[in-house]
């Protein structure tokens, strides 16, 4: 199991908030929602912080897999079982021929970001354009009175917060194993030092597009869940690039250097921000006072809220061997 | 003794406790959720919106609240879209499921809408469409889900409907052409009105398009010239619409014009004086419109807010009486009771009878059957003229 220490923690703590929030839909409603930004996060900064492959175009690939969903059950009435595998199929094969295209050409920090920016607003812009997929309007999927479990429906909550848990769940372990593996230490020589990692006989290009393509994957799960969840896609929510924002503020609040990072500021920042909206007496003022706070982790916690513990808990590790030495020296 | 004492109080405690929650449950109001974009890109409308609401609320609880409900009175829980369909569909979520109202209104544009009915659906709650236009909105055999506007489409219907009654006026109108802005606004319109006009013996003789914000549209009005159309259909917002009418005045082509909407129903555009005069113009609801409850409103409205209201604050108007009214039928808060109260519902008169259609009337999807009115700038002001049983004053052929 100490092979998978993150993930279990991570699944324990999953557990506690969801016995605390289950029996009320509101606070479950929450749980999914920072679930589901958790994991998009976590799957966009195994990239970004785990790689050095910066993406503003995430939002692309939890469009292509909430809209395989919704298209699929709408215009065919296909079940979860067909669209979940063809949304995440879509996405790899999408973020493949991206990726070989982006790294053929060799595009690096900025300009990958800016490539990858381009390929999303292009989707968005398609898909706001095309009929069959309900043009900016969204697509309305059928939802029925009744409990269908294979169709992913169902009246209470607690069903798409244990999908959703799983998907989080699986996603850190995921990550923990490629961590520990040699794709793992590959990924963060490239992103250390790309020509050196070269030089030493990494393969850059095939390692870079793995990692591409398996947030890709993660992130059309994601979107196929969400479409399941609200039963409603539109462009803007799936693939808008307020989106790929929100990967790339949870990861900096989080902590971009580690794993589990994005998902400490998505915990922190979407319950924030939700009650903060609901409870806020003056409309708007939400959207002031998340601002500041933004701003204020920014300048407080460089390194993220999970950098900042690490980095304290080390050095009072550092210490205690100290103070330990010290008295064996005296 | 001892024994008694504690008895006596046990039970005074449970008369005093019984006698709270009646009284508490007789004075509990009727809870309807309002959503509407309050911040954001479209917070202009929503506070018009939220004005209607406001405007009807206060009338009914003025009027001694909702009789079937022992003089309940209504309370509206408002809350804030931000235009965005995630914070519209939480909203509703929230709504439910913390404040437990009987129904929820709103919201705005379509793509909030849709999420947040969609939580209405799955939570058995009714939700009262305000203002959204998509067809499909009426069309997935929703069970909690209605609409007081018209669907999008029969825009284009009611445009046929209305060159024919020109033609039984005498007008020659035998080509026309399309001019819209090429946004989604002005495609999704326009492609309305190249399926449905041809289906009505209309044919469409050219199409311009033109990006909105354009300075100067002399190329397409001169192009419209040459396709020699009768009467031009325009699609846009009022600025490009001042722009396209001088350019075709400048062009010495008078053609025939009909706008779309609120973009043309405009202040703004009254300002082009007689290069406007006899222009018509679609929309969904006029304040001028010849029914006793639109006077009322209109009255009403102006006298609170000191401004003519615009079509969206008279269907969130409507919406908000309809859902008192069902609810003093029923004599009932429960959302399920509430929904069947609504599919029975039929208004002919009163205040939410105020939308240019007979009566307030849901069919089996939800929708309500309204069509759109026809304006016309006469003398320097918008009035309505068609359909005939609503205009206030009669068309003026000027040709």
């Amino acid at each position: 199991m100490s092979n998978f220490r993150t993930a279990t923690i991570v699944a324990g703590v999953l557990l506690v908030a969801f016995a605390a929030v289950s029996g009320d839909r509101y606070f479950m409603d929450i749980f999914i929602f920072t679930c589901f930004y958790g994991t998009l996060a976590v799957c966009w900064n195994m990239m970004a912080g785990l790689t050095g492959l910066m993406s503003l175009g995430h939002a692309l690939f939890v469009g292509i897999g909430a809209y395989s969903v919704a298209w699929g059950l709408s215009v065919h009435g296909w079940s979860p079982l067909v669209t979940w595998p063809l949304g995440v199929g879509l996405a790899v094969a999408a973020a493949a021929a991206i990726g070989m295209l982006c790294f053929r050409y060799g595009l690096r920090g900025y300009f990958f970001a800016i490539a990858t920016l381009a390929f999303g607003e292009v989707a968005f812009f398609t898909v706001s354009a095309t009929e069959a997929l309900g043009r900016s309007d969204g697509m309305i999927m059928p939802i029925s009175a009744e409990d269908i479990p294979g169709q992913l429906q169902f009246f209470e909550k607690w069903p798409y917060a244990l999908i959703i848990m799983t998907i989080l769940i699986g996603t850190i372990a995921i990550g923990e194993a490629l961590m520990k593996s040699r794709t793992g230490y590959y990924w963060r020589a490239l992103r250390d030092n790309e020509q050196a990692a070269e030089a030493l006989g990494v393969n850059a290009r095939a390692f870079k597009l793995r990692c591409f393509m398996l947030s890709a994957g993660i992130s059309a799960l994601c979107g196929a869940f969400y479409a399941n969840y609200v039963a409603f896609v539109d462009p803007r929510s799936v693939l808008g690039v307020e989106l790929s924002i929100q990967m790339l503020v949870y990861s900096i609040v989080g902590g971009m250097s580690l794993l589990w990072g994005p998902l400490i500021g998505a915990a922190v920042l979407v319950p924030f921000s939700i009650l903060l909206r609901d409870y806020s007496a003056i409309p708007g003022s939400d959207i002031v006072v998340y601002a500041v706070l933004l701003a204020v982790l920014a300048l407080v916690l460089p390194q993220g809220i999970a950098g900042w513990f690490v980095a304290r808990w080390q050095r009072r590790r550092l210490a205690r061997r100290a103070s330990r030495t010290a008295e064996v020296v005296s | 003794m001892a024994r008694l004492n504690k008895q006596l109080l046990l039970r005074l405690a449970g008369v005093v406790a019984a006698v709270c929650y009646m009284s508490a449950h007789a004075t509990e109001p009727l809870k309807i959720g309002v959503l509407a974009p309050i911040t954001g890109a479209t917070a202009a409308d929503g506070a018009r919106l939220l004005k209607a609401h406001q405007l009807a609320a206060r009338e009914i609880n003025a009027a001694g609240g909702i009789a079937g409900l022992d003089g309940a009175k209504v309370e509206l829980l408002i809350a804030d879209t931000q235009s965005k369909p995630e914070v519209g569909r939480h909203a509703a979520e929230r709504l439910i499921a913390r404040d437990e109202v009987s129904a929820l209104l709103g919201a705005w544009a379509s793509a909030v809408t849709m999420p947040s009915m969609q939580v209405a659906e799955r939570y058995r709650t009714p939700f009262i469409v305000t203002s959204a236009v998509t067809d499909s909105i009426t069309e997935r055999n929703l069970q909690f889900v209605f609409r007081v506007s018209p669907k999008g489409s029969w825009a284009a219907r009611d445009v046929g409907g209305f060159i024919n009654y020109l033609r039984s006026k005498g007008a020659a109108i035998d080509k026309v052409a399309l001019a819209y802005e090429d946004g989604p606004f002005g495609q999704a319109v326009s492609k309305g009105y190249k399926k449905g006009l041809p289906a009505q013996g209309i044919r469409i003789v050219g199409e311009e398009t033109f990006r909105t914000g354009s300075p100067d549209m002399s190329t397409q009005a001169a192009k419209l010239k040459a396709t020699g159309a009768d009467l031009v259909l325009i699609v846009c917002y009022v600025d490009d619409e001042v722009v396209l009418l001088r350019a075709l005045a400048a062009q010495r082509y008078k053609p025939m014009v009909l706008g779309y909407g609120g973009g043309h129903v405009h202040p703004t555009l009254l300002q082009l004086g007689p290069m406007v005069e006899g222009a018509f113009g679609i929309v969904e609801w006029m304040p001028d419109l010849k029914k006793a409850a639109t006077e009322q409103f209109a009255k009403a409205y102006k006298a609170a807010y000191g401004e003519m209201p615009l079509s969206n604050a008279a269907q969130a108007y409507a919406a908000t009486w309809a859902v008192a009214l069902a609810a003093d039928a029923a004599r009932t808060r429960d959302p399920i009771k509430l929904r069947d109260s609504l599919r029975a519902l039929r208004l002919d008169n009163g205040p939410a009878s105020l939308l240019p259609n007979d009566a307030l009337d849901f069919d089996a999807a939800g929708q309500n059957n309204v069509g759109n009115v026809i304006s016309q700038v006469i003398g320097g002001r918008f009035v309505t003229i068609w359909p005939e049983a609503v205009a206030s004053q009669p068309l003026r052929l000027t040709r």
